[in-house]
């Protein structure tokens, strides 16, 4: 193994975390799991050869949002990664303070807004890319919200999962198709994908506001 | 009147369970009660369909406390060997049991803060009017189901105000005590 300074300030962090969040330590191993890692990764691939026009993209740059952003994992992954459009702002929201606190403590070029899900109003932010990657975790009415909330042309990125036997998943979907039929009359230019997982199949569609 | 719960949801306690824990409260609580049952699969006049299907297991627990009125729950796995009147006090104050007496004493602080350990247990509940309890828990619900194994652990560290029973009328397996009062068989049914 090469060290170097970036994995020196990351074990940093993380005995920060055992120290002032013990009670989060395995929730933070749990966000930076190879797992989480490869569904990101795999967003971000397809996410950059997405064809189409959406909202905002002849400008120079474009702000981005996650929802349910966690500790910043899929935002950090973004804002290293996307080759699609500049992005001028990168904010990831999400309702828990303290994942908040300790996502800009490993992030800090990363805009974390403390903030529900459920009560954001999405046609009120900058954002021309939305991405939620727990569908899975949230309501089927809320998911609809944010979609409906937003300004035509606003590009989606949506992942769920039938992973059934994870109790936080109360929105599973069965299949692609399921997936893709539950956002037809709301999104268009729509490209659908799914992986293998072992266990489960990660479902993700890309599709542009109607 | 007091409401005596239970819930039996899944297939890791059968049927049979539940009417044992009914025929010994009949014979051990001599307060007059309804005995109700929350269940994913009503089939007696005592049993409610589970009011949030969505949710597993123990949490349904939790839901219960939308209830109000004098209450007491019990798991479906203790047994009750005599006269449980004992609980029937202090409905005012949201109880659950207090655990130090059957948990290792050797659990080092760090992992225990780190596994978000307890220092109680829901397998008896008494509350009357807390609500609160259970709509704090709906409001961010996905983020105590990825933090917490039970309701155990949601209740002890997210600073749910509660009073810890403590008993030598109630005893767990794990003591080796026979013939308390009640007798939890909490973990022994995986």
């Amino acid at each position: 193994m090469t060290y170097n300074q970036q994995i020196i300030d990351n074990y940093r962090d993380i005995k920060w975390v055992a120290q002032k969040h013990p009670g989060r330590f395995l929730d933070v191993m749990e966000c930076f799991s190879q797992n989480q890692y490869d569904c990101k990764t795999w967003l971000l691939d397809c996410l950059n050869q997405y064809p189409y026009h959406f909202k905002n993209k002849t400008q120079d740059s474009v702000d981005i949002s996650i929802l349910g952003g966690w500790y910043g994992l899929m935002a950090k992954l973004i804002s290293d990664n996307l080759k699609l459009k500049p992005i001028r702002n990168i904010y990831s929201y999400d309702f828990d303070s303290i994942a908040i606190k300790i996502g800009r403590k490993f992030f800090p070029q990363v805009e974390f807004i403390e903030q529900d899900i459920t009560e954001l109003d999405i046609g009120n932010t900058s954002s021309s890319i939305i991405i939620n990657t727990s569908c899975e975790h949230i309501d089927q009415e809320m998911l609809y919200k944010s979609v409906d909330s937003a300004p035509t042309n606003t590009l989606f990125v949506l992942q769920s999962n039938n992973f059934v036997q994870i109790q936080q998943h109360i929105n599973c979907v069965k299949n692609l198709d399921e997936f893709q039929q539950q956002y037809e009359g709301r999104l268009d230019k729509v490209r659908a994908y799914e992986k293998d997982m072992g266990k489960y199949t990660r479902f993700m569609i890309i599709g542009v506001k109607k | 009147m007091l409401t005596v719960y239970c819930v039996n949801w899944g297939t890791k306690y059968s049927r049979d369970f539940t009417t044992t824990l009914k025929e010994s409260l009949q014979k051990h609580l001599t307060v007059p009660h309804d005995f109700v049952c929350y269940t994913d699969n009503p089939t007696e006049e005592y049993d409610r369909p589970v009011r949030y299907p969505y949710l597993r297991g123990v949490w349904h627990k939790l839901a219960l406390l939308e209830h109000t009125g004098d209450s007491l729950f019990f798991d479906q796995d203790i047994e009750i060997n005599s006269n449980v009147d004992f609980l029937c006090n202090d409905f005012d104050k949201f109880s659950v049991l207090d655990s130090t007496p059957w948990k290792p004493k050797n659990i080092p602080l760090l992992e225990f803060r780190m596994t978000q350990n307890t220092l109680v247990n829901s397998s008896v509940m008494r509350w009357s009017n807390h609500a609160h309890i259970f709509k704090k828990f709906q409001k961010h619900r996905d983020m105590y189901l990825r933090l917490y194994e039970g309701i155990d652990r949601y209740i002890y560290n997210e600073g749910i105000e509660h009073t810890a029973i403590k008993t030598d009328k109630i005893t767990s397996w794990y003591q080796k005590i026979d013939k308390s009062a009640i007798v939890l068989y909490n973990g022994k049914y995986k």
